[in-house]
């Protein structure tokens, strides 16, 4: 898995580049850490290049909606291919987050 | 040339093992030209159940060996996963995923067992002697 993060205005972008699971998605938990522990709630996970996604893997958005939140902040998703979202819908999570086509409506 | 329509992959009780997994399933995809949303689901399942089995099935510190064995048949694919953890059904474990409430009165878990559950089109667990063996079949 490759993250590579940008701001665009308050946004934080985190553009996640091929698999999030089991044996990695630690470096995503230490992205969002670093982000949410210095005050940057507002943030953006762009998934047009996520290529699989497991249960380790929701749990750490879940885990970071839950924080941002609570602390008045912003967790957006952006960019799922119909696959992934297919992930998202079984697991309900298709309705927790704030959903966008694409990393232009989400920053609308 | 004669495909094969048996394959079987052996890992051991380390997450880092899991890499075995997703490099398998790609193959298996490849050799018996799955759509690549089936392989998805399929590599899915199974980090769920192995990743379960790693983290929960084992009392001692020791090596052990989870066995998976990959069948493809007329029209699904049929997957055993066999370990030597203590006895655990997952199908009548009583984990549920909550998945119609709010992010706020979520927990956070309970969603591999579920994944199990609604991405196979059966799945059966039996316990022989020492060993789990789940079985999970999926049409193609």
């Amino acid at each position: 898995m490759n993250i590579t993060l940008s701001k665009v205005g308050e946004t934080n972008v985190l553009q996640i580049e091929g698999r999030l699971d089991t044996t990695n998605y630690g470096e995503l938990e230490h992205h969002l850490s670093s982000l949410t522990n210095n005050d940057e709630i507002k943030i953006l996970l762009d998934l047009d290049k996520l290529e699989y996604i497991s249960s380790s893997g929701l749990r750490i958005l879940l885990m970071f909606l839950k924080k941002i939140k609570a602390a008045d902040g912003r967790f957006m998703l952006c960019g799922l291919s119909s696959d992934i979202r297919e992930i998202f819908e079984i697991s309900g999570f298709i309705n927790i987050f704030e959903i966008f086509e694409n990393q232009d409506a989400a920053l609308k | 040339m004669q495909r094969m329509n048996k394959v079987q992959l052996i890992i051991l009780n380390d997450v880092g093992e899991l890499r075995k997994l997703h490099i398998a399933c790609e193959n298996m995809a490849a050799e018996w030209l799955l759509p690549e949303k089936i392989s998805m689901n399929i590599n899915l399942v199974l980090e769920e159940i192995i990743s379960n089995i790693i983290f929960y099935s084992y009392e001692d510190d020791l090596e052990h060996e989870i066995t998976i064995d990959f069948r493809k048949e007329n029209k699904e694919i049929i997957i055993s996963i066999t370990d030597d953890g203590k006895a655990f059904d997952m199908l009548s474990a009583d984990v549920s995923a909550d998945i119609d409430k709010p992010a706020e009165e979520r927990k956070i878990g309970g969603l591999g067992i579920h994944f199990v559950k609604t991405l196979m089109d059966s799945v059966e667990y039996r316990r022989e002697g020492s060993l789990n063996i789940l079985t999970l079949h999926k049409n193609l």
